[in-house]
């Protein structure tokens, strides 16, 4: 006979004791099978539970971390921006107007310089000018001079000629009168003269402190401003590529929680994996059930076989957490197993959510 | 500063040395009358001596740049050095003067 053909139990002598034996570890065995079917879906719950608090709390991360990101933008676009009066300006439009104003100041600073000294010169020539009048008036009254000696004589001569000289004299007497109003004339001249040769040499004194005044200091502080300029443009790059790599480096977080969270969605497999595994024991439970029951009835000798107390205890012991063996010994002593099982489950699944202590965790 | 002038049959070199300052503006008055009385085809400055300029001597060569321009005189300033570089460069001297 094939090892596959099903045993006849009517026509052959069962071995009572192999039987008896099977029927004692199938008890145990059913018993250790609750527990199982009971464990199996607390896992499934277990692992539901985790997975729902972590992908919130990396939904959370994901929010704050684009919070960040776009803190970082911020900070990135107020890095390239001035504010100018009323107007958002960015930094190379500031320091492009900010070398035009300077480039213009110097400009002016020039040209102030070149008429400055055009000035100077002007007023050498008015100085000049005056100095030749001055000399003028000088002659003037050297003529007057000899005018008056010359009218003298003449006086003097015209005496001498006694009657004949009266006409001379009188004319003498002219020639003095006249000489006088030039010599005075000349006089006024020469005041005028000298108040405008004040005024020029005054002007003059003023038109150099203006033109010593040296600008090339102040020409020179361009250059400084410039490269001053030149490293807040270079600093605002930096930055702005230091900001732009952090921004980079958020959305590249982003993207892995967004993968982490969705490879944690296996947990629907699992519970699929986790309901057909406890089917499959079920099944297997209701066949050795049927199968013991059969036996007992169809051998009423063995229909009393107990379980087997040693390996239920062995069992007992395979279990290294404490509330499935509690399980297993409600299972075998028939005390309210499914409201124990019920009871775990809602223990499990609170303590999901609370933070577990240390204490509450048996180590293994 | 001082000044040496040389006339040759193609132009006229000045060389320059020592600080130009507003104490020369009468000192380069003969330079401006050179121009103005048409007594040059072409004026060039040697300048490797000139240790600073202040913003008057700036002024003196802006007026006989303009001199020059009217009576279409070229003029040029070579071998600039330290300060005096550095201010021509700053106040774009070069695009003004023909600077080498």
């Amino acid at each position: 006979m094939s090892q596959t053909d099903q045993i006849d139990t009517r026509h052959e002598q069962p071995s009572f004791e192999a039987l008896s034996r099977w029927l004692s570890m199938m008890e145990v065995y059913h018993h250790a099978i609750n527990v199982v079917r009971c464990q199996l879906p607390q896992t499934a719950t277990l692992v539901e539970n985790s997975v729902r608090e972590m992908s919130s709390r990396f939904a959370d991360l994901s929010s704050g971390i684009k919070q960040q990101s776009n803190a970082v933008r911020q900070i990135s676009e107020m890095a390239n921006s001035l504010e100018f009066g009323n107007e958002q300006i960015t930094l190379e439009e500031f320091t492009n107007l900010f070398s035009e104003t300077l480039s213009n100041s110097i400009e002016k600073i020039m040209f102030v310089s070149k008429r400055a000294i055009t000035m100077v010169y002007m007023l050498d020539e008015a100085m000049k000018s005056i100095a030749t009048i001055e000399s003028f008036v000088s002659d003037i009254r050297n003529i007057t001079k000899k005018a008056n000696l010359l009218a003298l004589n003449a006086s003097i001569e015209a005496a001498r000629a006694g009657e004949l000289g009266k006409g001379f004299s009188v004319v003498a007497d002219e020639v003095k009168q006249v000489s006088e109003t030039i010599r005075q004339l000349s006089d006024s001249i020469n005041e005028r003269i000298n108040v405008v040769g004040q005024s020029v040499r005054d002007g003059y004194e003023v038109l150099s402190d203006v033109a010593t005044t040296d600008m090339s200091e102040n020409i020179m502080a361009q250059d400084k401003l410039n490269t001053l300029m030149d490293s807040l443009i270079k600093q605002k790059q930096n930055f702005s590529a230091v900001l732009q790599d952090s921004a980079s480096a958020s959305d590249e977080i982003s993207n892995t929680i967004s993968g982490m969270v969705m490879s944690l969605q296996f947990q629907d497999r699992t519970s699929q994996y986790v309901s057909s595994s406890v089917r499959l024991l079920e099944y297997m439970d209701s066949t050795i059930a049927e199968f013991g029951a059969e036996n007992r009835r169809s051998f009423p000798d063995i229909a009393n076989v107990k379980m087997d107390g040693v390996l239920a205890e062995k069992i007992a012991q395979q279990f290294s957490l404490s509330e499935f063996e509690r399980m297993f010994r409600a299972s075998i002593n028939g005390t309210d197993f499914d409201n124990l099982c019920l009871n775990q489950t809602a223990e499990n699944t609170i303590s999901t959510s609370a933070k577990p202590e240390m204490e509450d965790i048996e180590l293994f | 500063m001082e000044y040496t002038i040389n006339s040759h049959e193609n132009g006229t070199s000045i060389q320059m040395s020592g600080q130009f300052t507003f104490a020369d503006t009468h000192n380069f008055k003969p330079i401006l009358d050179l121009v103005s009385g048409g007594k040059v085809k072409t004026i060039s400055f040697d300048f490797a001596d000139v240790t600073f300029i202040d913003s008057a001597g700036m002024g003196m060569l802006l007026l006989l740049r303009d001199e020059c321009q009217s009576r279409k005189i070229p003029l040029s300033i070579h071998s600039t050095q330290g300060q005096v570089q550095k201010i021509f460069h700053i106040s774009k001297f070069d695009k003004l003067f023909s600077i080498h």
